[in-house]
């Protein structure tokens, strides 16, 4: 990075010049839990989380407030650590559901299994480790079961990387015996290994990157949510409590392309960065009535979340009362969809497991796209195993109103190139910038123009902005102001109680001239918070 | 000054003035302030030659013989003559010793009671008397300066008590009087203080009064001269501060060339040189000096000097080849096979370091000052490095660089001693200069902190920009070079197409971009479009 060859100045003043006013984009009531960069990271906390949390099922909790109320309904207890994990090979299409025929998942799963096998040729596999585009990749992770079984590697086939998954549990258990220790980085060379250890799950990540071993725990977590979100950590703990050297590849089969796609969101999305979402830019009297038409058209029983996103931004969501969604559930739920194609050709119905908002067990997931361009995808998340058709009734009556009202219109729109670029501040020298709301654990930021064009590019800004955000979140040393010039631009940081501000300014900026900057972007963002935030949290 | 073979510090100017000999209808004075020969041909009827040390100063002219003339001078600006035609002429009772012009219309007349201090009106052809001073006065020594000049009356019965008078226009000021010691010999009745004795000169900017004791105190051989030191102050007496010894008795002159102290002995036909800053032997409150080279005689001059034996010297405002003396000094000093040692050499190094230093930090003093101050300064011989480089090191070395400072670059350069050289430049021992900096540039790839060193040469000569933009723009450091336009304020008058044109070389797409954005808001600044003049974009547009 930039950082090593950059001159540099680092200025920790008390508001010197900036103005600090209320954050722009507060809100009242928010709906998305409010959470700090870096929050819930330890994975031992992690666990003692989930433990006070198992206490409270909220999907339990819910479904036996139905049940009062419909004494006369099948009353059957949803055991849902009986669902099988979802995998775009074993998701039950709309069709299967319809016809009451269950394929048997874990059949499937075998099936591919062999499958796999036969197809692989054996003079193909021996190189696969050995081959330099393997060893030069700059960041992989690999995921190994407490024994040493291979879970998950990035990259190369783990089938062959036997040795060096025992290599890795080897020195996490070796580590462990002594005292109640855990191995958390080695430095190797050039390479940084980082190790997240959690019940079950030792996940590793070797990287030649820049970000902090504290931002790749993040990443480690998130893709240990990910393997929850498809199998529950209940089932995960029964399945490792009946048979430790269990092959957990064998429940995870089909699903690694959410692996491989989260961490691919990872390296652009600054949202996993910031523990935020961000939302697509809309008139809040368009944001209003898209949120109306959901409450208006979804009012069933044991919907919990009714939300719609259009690229990888949110534009609503409607929740049940007393529930909230944390930015972590709503990654993993953009990650679900941007890596499954399928949910383009059909509505969809699958079940995911949402580990902040309860890890022991599904919610049932409707999931169609409101727009021939499938840019608009709605997504209805219930306790109800039984309500597909319930809920395609709501999307088709939903998608009408949105329609009429010209609500994908306005979508669309604002998703268009250009609507959101940076000379719409008005601030010359100003390059890109992401603000977060940490209240409403919503950021924003305008589309990457030029100079930041190229996929290069992209990944060295997303470089600044880790390097920025670590040194500012920096434990030993917190930052409230940063101001880092670099080769190619300035930066500056900014972080109060009530929000984040990363700027990237042209290299050519002075502090002075930075500061008036942030001073009059604030503003801006602050003048423009009704439509870049979503500050009414609608409930059903 | 100097010869050719060494054997003489001295020569005569080889253009005398020649005159008439004293003769029963000839009659010769010297105007020691206006450096001239007046030869008066009976009284003045038959011619009065004139003669300076120039044409301009010679002039010819006729009086009406009105008598006998004992002293003539003409003003400072040489438009009224004064002639004293007897000691009384002036009608007073007092013995008039004499007179001297103290300004343009000034003059002052010395008698045996004091001095009368009057103002010329050339128009009314009066005289207006503006102060007196009285003091019984045996003789007195006059010396000119430019502004006025100072007065040396001496009193008393051995004529020892000395009274300077400091002249200056319309205005006399009288100093502390002082009392120069006789020497005390057992059996002797002590000899007063003669007036061919006692000289006044300025030696390194210090107005002393030298005066010459023929008679030796006890257990001292030879005559000696001894140095009063005249201060600023008006308040503080003169004080003796330098004894020269001279080790040898006789007739003596004395002249003051470049604030050395020259000593001419009749008897041996020799001259001795003496100078007081080097340093003597002291009891703390007088200095002792011996000559500083062994006495050699002044150069023959071939020319029939009929009255050789009856010689008198006068003080005059000798300017003398003193560089090329202590020039050539130097160079011998280091001709290998015949170099002096090295503490010696180090000794004249630093001493010529020492003049020059003061010489610069007079400077400094003078040019916040008055013009006077700076007149004096220019008067001062220094040795600076072109000097020393193209005199002395030049020849020694047989370089054809034209600085010291490439010279001492060049050594250290060879020699690996970038430290020491990196130092040199950070203390300023070399100082800046274009084309210093120009050097220091093309040691970058033996030594590469020798680039920023040259840049913050350029930087501080502060008349560099050009040079500086274009060391920053062969180095690919576009971003640099537009924050030193910026903070140049030359932001609007550089060629825009220059900047642009490095920045497309450096194949990096963030840098041209950066640089583009840049003039493109000059552009929206000066312009009010942010579309470049096409002047600036055809190249680019080959290139692109």
């Amino acid at each position: 990075m930039a950082a090593k060859e950059a001159e540099q100045t680092e200025i920790e003043v008390e508001n010197e010049e900036l103005q600090e006013d209320i954050a722009p984009g507060d809100c009242g009531s928010a709906m998305l839990i409010a959470s700090d960069s870096f929050d819930s990271l330890v994975g031992n906390d992690y666990e003692t989380e989930l433990a006070i949390k198992k206490k409270k099922s909220h999907i339990n909790e819910i479904v036996r407030q139905g049940s009062f109320e419909q004494e006369d309904s099948c009353g059957e207890q949803a055991d849902v650590n009986h669902i099988g994990p979802y995998g775009d090979a074993t998701t039950p299409s709309a069709s299967e559901e319809s016809s009451g025929e269950q394929s048997d998942p874990s059949m499937t799963k075998e099936l591919s299994a062999v499958l796999d096998e036969i197809s692989k040729s054996p003079d193909h596999d021996d190189d696969d480790v050995k081959t330099p585009e393997w060893k030069a990749q700059s960041k992989h992770v690999f995921i190994l079961s407490d024994s040493g079984k291979p879970v998950y590697s990035r990259y190369g086939n783990e089938d062959k990387l036997v040795t060096v998954f025992g290599v890795m549990q080897a020195l996490v258990s070796f580590v462990q015996d002594s005292a109640h220790d855990s191995i958390r980085s080695l430095v190797a060379g050039e390479h940084r290994i980082i190790f997240l250890h959690h019940e079950n799950i030792i996940l590793v990540c070797v990287t030649r990157g820049s970000e902090s071993d504290r931002l790749i725990r993040i990443q480690l977590n998130y893709l240990y949510n990910q393997i929850l979100s498809v199998l529950t950590l209940s089932t995960l703990k029964k399945i490792f409590k009946q048979r430790r050297n269990y092959d957990l590849r064998r429940q995870l089969s089909g699903s690694e392309k959410f692996l491989d796609s989260l961490l691919t969101m990872m390296e652009r999305e600054p949202g996993l960065l910031l523990s935020a979402v961000r939302c697509l830019p809309l008139e809040c009297q368009t944001r209003d009535m898209i949120a109306q038409s959901i409450v208006q058209h979804a009012k069933v029983k044991d919907l919990v979340f009714a939300l719609i996103i259009a690229n990888s931004q949110l534009v609503t969501l409607v929740r049940m009362k007393k529930y909230f969604l944390h930015p972590m559930d709503l990654h993993i739920i953009i990650n679900l969809i941007n890596a499954a194609e399928s949910f383009k050709a059909a509505e969809s119905w699958t079940p995911i497991c949402l580990p902040k908002f309860d890890s022991s067990g599904f919610l049932q997931a409707h999931i169609s796209y409101l727009d021939e361009a499938c840019q608009t995808c709605l997504l209805l998340l219930t306790v109800d195993r039984d309500s597909f058709f319930t809920l395609s009734g709501c999307k088709t009556k939903i998608t009408e109103r949105l329609i009429k009202y010209n609500g994908l219109k306005a979508i669309s729109d604002s998703l268009r190139k250009d609507s959101y670029n940076i000379s719409k501040c008005g601030i010359s020298d100003l390059r890109h910038f992401l603000y977060k709301n940490k209240s409403t654990a919503q950021y924003t930021s305008p589309e990457l123009e030029a100079p930041y064009l190229s996929p290069g590019e992209q990944e060295r800004l997303f470089g600044l902005y880790h390097y920025l955000h670590n040194r500012i979140h920096s434990s030993a040393r917190p930052l409230k102001i940063l101001y880092h010039v670099g080769q190619y631009e300035a930066l500056l940081g900014w972080v109060t109680q009530g929000f984040e501000l990363y700027a990237v300014f042209s290299p050519l900026v002075t502090k002075s001239l930075a500061i008036n900057a942030v001073n009059k972007l604030m503003a801006w963002i602050r003048k423009e918070a009704s439509r870049l935030f979503i500050l009414e949290s609608v409930t059903f | 000054m100097a010869t050719s073979d060494c054997a003489h510090y001295i020569e005569l100017c080889n253009s005398p003035i020649k005159f008439e000999a004293i003769s029963k209808v000839t009659n010769v004075f010297y105007d020691d302030a206006n450096q001239q020969v007046f030869t008066v041909r009976s009284g003045g009827s038959m011619g009065v030659v004139v003669k300076g040390p120039n044409d301009k100063t010679s002039i010819t002219f006729r009086m009406e013989d009105r008598g006998n003339v004992s002293s003539m001078k003409f003003s400072p600006d040489r438009k009224i003559l004064a002639i004293q035609r007897s000691q009384k002429s002036v009608g007073r009772s007092t013995e008039i010793k004499g007179f001297v012009w103290t300004n343009v219309n000034e003059i002052s007349f010395i008698t045996g009671n004091g001095v009368e201090f009057y103002q010329v009106n050339p128009e009314k052809r009066s005289l207006k008397n503006l102060k007196s001073l009285s003091v019984s006065v045996v003789w007195y020594v006059w010396m000119s300066r430019e502004d006025g000049g100072m007065l040396l009356l001496s009193s008393g019965q051995l004529a020892n008590s000395l009274q300077p008078v400091y002249f200056l226009p319309g205005a006399m000021l009288k100093l502390p009087k002082f009392e120069v010691d006789l020497p005390t010999l057992p059996k002797q009745p002590k000899q007063p203080l003669m007036e061919r004795d006692v000289t006044m000169a300025y030696i390194y900017g210090q107005l002393y009064i030298i005066v010459l004791r023929h008679q030796p105190r006890p257990g001292v051989t030879g005559a000696e001269v001894v140095l009063y030191q005249v201060p600023h102050q008006k308040e503080a007496p003169a004080k003796k501060t330098n004894m020269l010894r001279l080790e040898m008795s006789g007739r003596f002159a004395i002249n003051v060339v470049d604030s050395l102290i020259v000593i001419h002995h009749q008897a041996s036909k020799t001259s001795v040189i003496f100078d007081i800053q080097l340093d003597g032997e002291s009891d703390g409150y007088v200095s002792n000096h011996y000559p500083v080279v062994s006495p050699l005689p002044i150069k023959p001059f071939k020319m029939y000097l009929p009255n050789s034996a009856n010689w008198i010297v006068f003080q005059p405002d000798i300017r003398q080849k003193s560089k090329s003396v202590i020039l050539q000094v130097c160079r011998q000093m280091l001709l290998p096979g015949r170099q002096s040692s090295l503490p010696i050499i180090s000794k004249v190094m630093d001493m010529l370091n020492n003049g020059y230093k003061a010489y610069l930090e007079a400077e400094i003093v003078a040019l916040a000052s008055d013009s006077a101050n700076q007149q004096e300064l220019k008067k001062r011989v220094i040795i600076d490095q072109s000097d020393m480089y193209t005199n002395v090191f030049d020849e020694v070395f047989e370089d054809n660089e034209h600085y010291l400072y490439e010279l001492i670059i060049n050594i250290l350069v060879h020699n690996n001693c970038f430290y020491q050289l990196h130092q040199f430049l950070q203390y300023h021992v070399l100082s800046d200069s274009k084309p210093l900096a120009c050097l220091m540039l093309s040691l970058e790839s033996d030594y590469p902190p020798a680039h920023q060193l040259a840049l913050d040469m350029l930087t501080r000569l502060a008349t560099a920009n050009e040079e500086i933009i274009e060391v920053l723009l062969s180095k690919n450091q576009l971003l640099p070079a537009i924050r030193f336009i910026r903070k140049a304020g030359i932001t609007d008058t550089v060629s825009s197409r220059k900047f642009l044109e490095a920045a497309m070389n450096t194949n990096d797409g963030q840098l041209f971009f950066t640089v583009f954005k840049f003039f493109q808001q000059r552009n929206i600044r000066l312009r009010s479009s942010h579309v470049f003049h096409p002047d600036a974009l055809m190249p680019m547009a080959n290139t692109a």
